[in-house]
C-alpha cells in the first residue's frame, strides 16, 4: 500500500522532533467537527514511554540542508517522498475519526526552498480546515527563512507554531548546520511572537476577529550534540521565555543518526541529562526560579545525581527551615518534593487548623524530602536538616532506586516523571 | 446486618439516602446490582427509587453543599466501589451537619476519601478520553472499554463536541452499559448487553493497520523504556487498544 510506505518514512522522518503537546488551544475554533482541548489529551505510549498525541509527520523528507545531526541532511541515503495535500488530509481524519490523535504536527524537509515548502504545507492545512471543516489541534512548523506573509498565513491555520534552534549556540549551528544561522531561525520566531500578541489583543476587543496560533509556539533544543554547559541553555531558555513569550521549550537528548566526525561518539543518549533539564525547566516556569539560582557559573551543569530543586536547596541553608503554618505559597514551592498540588493543599488545610507532620501526611504530602527542610511546632521549631551535615544530607536526597537493569545507564527517578506532554 | 440494594442509578442513590434519614438507619452495605454478591450479609432488601424523594434529597444537598462540592460528591459517587455508597452517606451528614467549610476539611478521613474518590474517577475518564479507540460500524462509530469507574457520563459531552457530526456507541462491557449519541441530540446512557457488539465496516481493517504500523515505528530506538510507558498506559488498557500487538495483549 502506497500510503503506507509514505507514511512509514515520514514518520519516521519526523520522530526526533520531541514536541507533541496539544494543550493550549481554544474551544472557540468554528468547524464542522472536532476540536482542541485546553487541557490537552495523550492518546498512546510509544515504546520510549514518551506520549502521542499528535499525528507527527514530514510532509516531505526531501531537504537541501545539509545539518549533520538530522537523518534528512541532503547527504544522507534515505527514499525521498512527499505527501500530496489529499493524501494527508485523508489519513489526519481517519485517525481522528478513530481518536487515535488530537490533532496534526506538521513539518517538513526544505523541498527547493523555504516558500516553496511552506505553500505545499499551508495548501494541505487549509484543505483540512476548510474542505472538512476540520476545528482540531493543528502545530506546524516555520521553516527558517520562509517570506512573513506565508508565516501569517499558516499561522491563521494553525493552534500552534513553532521554530526549532536545535542548538544552543552560534557557534554549533556554523559548524553542523551550515546552511542556519541564529538569525535565521529567531527572525521567524519574532514575527510569530509580534503577530500573536497583535492579534491576541485583537481578539480581546472582538470575540470575532481571526485566531493567530492561539496555542501559542513553541521550540525544540538538542541536547548533547555540541559542547554547551547546561548553564548556557537554561540562560537561553529563559530569555526565550521572558522575551519571546514561548510556551514550551523542548530538549531532545541526542539520538546519534550519523557518523559524521564532528559529532560526539556517544554510547546512550543523555536521557538523564535531558529529564534534568525538564526538571529545571520546570523550576522556571512553575516555581519562580531564575536561571541564575538553578545554575551559575560556579556550577555550570546540573547534578545527575540530584534533582536540581533539592541541589538548589542544597545550596541556600539559609533559607531554610521554613514553617509550615506561615511560609508563603511561594516559599513552599521551593521545597524539595514540593509541588503545585501540596503547596495548594497546605495553604488550603492550615485555613483550619495548625499543621503539623501527620496532618500534612494525611493531606497527602510526601515528606521524604520535604522534612529535612521544614519546621513543626510541637519540635520546638527545630529543623532537623541541621542535625545532619551536607554530606549526609545530600545522601538523603538522592532517589533511593537506581537500576542495575542497564548498566550505564541510570533510570529516570521516578519521583518525577518526564513531563514531555501537558 | 443491613444490606441495600439500589437499582444503580443517581435518582436510585438519592432515594437510598432519603430511606436512610427517613428510617434513621445507616446500613451496613449498599450496592447495585452488579456489586451485590451473596455472602455474610444475606439477601439485600430492595430500596425502589423514588422521583419525588430523589429531587427532595437533591435539592436539600443543593442547600446544604457548595455547586463544587455537589459536583464533587456526583463524581466520587461515579467511583462505583465496595465502599461508595456507604462513604457518602457519611459525607452528607458530616457536612451537613457541620456547613460548608467541612468540604475542604482534608484532614477529616471520610472528606479525604471523597476527595481521592473523585480525583481517581477523573483521572481515569481524562485518560479515557485519550486511550478510547473508535471504529467504523455500518451506521456510524463503536468503541467498547472495561473501565474501574463508571467514567460514561464524564465522556459524553467530550466526544459529543468532539464529533458532533457523526453518529457514536461507547459500550462499558463491565457494567453492560452504553453512552449513544445521534448528531443534533444529547448524549444519552442505556443498557447494552456485552454480547450485543457490532461488525468492522470492511475499511476498518486498512486504517488499524496503518495506525499499528504508525505506532510501532514511533519509539525511538535507543531510548526503550517500558516501565515508564506501563505507568503512563496500565496494561488493564491494552485490550482494547488497536496499537498493541495481540502477543502482548496476553502476556
Amino acid at each position: 500500500m502506497e500510503l503506507m510506505k509514505k507514511l512509514t518514512i515520514l514518520g519516521e522522518a519526523a520522530k526526533y522532533d520531541v514536541s507533541c503537546s496539544s494543550s493550549g488551544g481554544t474551544s472557540g475554533r468554528r468547524g464542522a467537527f472536532g476540536n482542541a482541548s485546553p487541557a490537552g489529551v495523550c492518546h498512546t505510549w510509544t515504546s520510549d514511554g514518551r506520549c502521542v498525541s499528535l499525528l507527527k509527520v514530514l510532509y516531505s523528507n526531501e531537504c537541501i540542508n545539509n545539518c549533520a545531526y538530522c537523518v534528512n541532511r541532503c547527504s544522507a541515503d534515505v527514499p525521498r517522498v512527499s505527501f500530496t495535500p489529499e493524501e494527508l488530509a485523508e489519513i489526519v481524519m481517519a485517525f481522528y475519526r478513530r481518536n487515535y490523535i488530537e490533532g496534526l504536527f506538521l513539518s517538513s524537509g526544505v523541498e527547493r526552498s523555504p516558500d516553496y515548502t511552506t505553500e505545499r504545507m499551508i495548501r494541505a492545512v487549509a484543505l483540512l480546515r476548510h474542505r472538512y471543516g476540520f476545528a482540531g489541534y493543528i502545530h506546524a512548523k516555520a521553516i527558517p527563512g520562509t517570506s512573513p506573509e506565508l508565516l501569517y498565513k499558516m499561522g491563521l491555520l494553525a493552534d500552534r507554531m513553532s521554530v526549532n534552534i536545535e542548538l544552543p549556540s552560534e557557534k554549533s549551528l556554523v559548524r553542523l548546520a551550515p546552511q542556519k544561522s541564529r538569525h535565521s531561525v529567531m527572525t521567524p520566531m519574532e514575527k510569530i511572537r509580534s503577530a500573536i500578541q497583535a492579534y491576541g489583543e485583537e481578539r480581546r476587543h472582538s470575540p470575532r476577529a481571526p485566531l493567530f496560533a492561539p496555542a501559542g509556539q513553541s521550540t525544540q533544543l538538542i541536547v548533547g550534540a555540541s559542547p554547551e554547559r547546561d548553564l548556557q541553555i537554561l540562560r537561553l531558555c529563559e530569555h526565550l521565555y521572558r522575551w519571546y513569550s514561548l510556551k514550551r521549550v523542548y530538549y531532545s537528548a541526542f539520538v546519534p543518526v550519523s557518523s559524521n566526525p564532528l559529532l560526539p561518539q556517544l554510547a546512550a543518549p543523555p536521557l538523564l541529562r535531558e529529564h534534568r533539564l525538564y526538571q529545571a525547566d520546570w523550576m522556571l516556569r512553575f516555581y519562580g526560579f531564575s536561571a541564575e539560582e538553578i545554575v551559575s557559573d560556579a556550577y555550570p551543569d546540573l547534578d545527575q545525581d540530584l534533582d536540581p530543586k533539592s541541589s538548589w536547596a542544597l545550596r541556600h541553608p539559609d533559607f531554610f527551615p521554613l514553617d509550615v503554618n506561615r511560609a508563603s505559597y511561594e516559599e513552599l514551592l521551593r521545597i524539595p518534593g514540593i509541588g503545585v498540588l501540596s503547596a495548594k493543599r497546605i495553604m488550603q488545610a492550615r485555613r483550619l487548623r495548625r499543621l503539623d507532620a501527620e496532618h500534612l501526611k494525611k493531606i497527602g504530602v510526601v515528606l521524604r524530602r520535604a522534612r529535612f527542610f521544614l519546621a513543626f511546632p510541637e519540635e520546638g521549631g527545630r529543623f532537623s536538616s541541621l542535625l545532619l551535615s551536607p554530606e549526609k544530607l545530600r545522601k538523603e536526597l538522592l532517589p533511593r532506586k537506581i537500576s542495575r537493569e542497564h548498566p550505564g545507564q541510570k533510570r529516570l527517578p521516578l519521583e518525577d516523571p518526564p513531563l514531555l506532554s501537558s | 446486618m443491613i444490606f441495600w440494594r439500589y437499582d444503580g442509578t443517581f435518582e436510585g442513590f438519592l432515594s437510598l439516602l432519603y430511606a436512610s434519614w427517613s428510617r434513621r438507619i445507616l446500613p451496613a452495605a449498599a450496592a447495585p446490582p452488579w456489586r451485590c454478591r451473596r455472602g455474610v450479609l444475606g439477601d439485600p432488601e430492595d430500596i425502589s427509587t423514588n422521583p419525588s424523594h430523589s429531587s427532595r434529597v437533591w435539592s436539600y444537598l443543593c442547600a446544604k453543599f457548595s455547586p463544587l462540592g455537589r459536583k464533587r460528591f456526583y463524581r466520587a459517587w461515579l467511583q462505583d466501589r465496595e465502599n461508595t455508597e456507604i462513604l457518602l452517606l457519611r459525607y452528607v451528614s458530616l457536612v451537613a451537619n457541620g456547613g460548608k467549610e467541612m468540604e475542604k476539611d482534608l484532614l477529616s478521613p471520610v472528606v479525604r476519601q471523597v476527595w481521592e474518590a473523585e480525583r481517581s474517577v477523573l483521572r481515569e475518564s481524562h485518560r479515557l478520553e485519550g486511550l478510547l479507540r473508535f471504529r467504523k460500524i455500518a451506521e456510524g462509530y463503536y468503541a467498547s472499554l472495561e473501565p474501574d469507574f463508571r467514567v460514561l457520563p464524564l465522556l459524553g459531552d467530550h466526544f459529543a463536541a468532539r464529533y458532533p457530526d457523526m453518529p457514536w456507541i461507547v459500550h462499558d462491557l463491565k457494567r453492560e452499559e452504553a453512552l449513544v449519541f445521534f448528531p443534533s441530540r444529547s448524549w444519552r446512557i442505556g443498557p447494552l448487553k456485552k454480547e450485543d457488539i457490532p461488525r468492522n465496516s470492511p475499511e476498518e481493517e486498512n486504517w488499524q493497520a496503518l495506525w499499528r504500523e504508525y505506532y510501532r515505528i514511533m519509539g525511538v530506538e535507543g531510548r526503550e523504556n517500558p516501565e515508564l510507558m506501563r505507568r503512563f498506559m496500565p496494561r488493564r488498557y491494552w485490550k482494547h487498544l488497536v496499537e498493541v500487538p495481540e502477543e502482548k495483549k496476553d502476556a
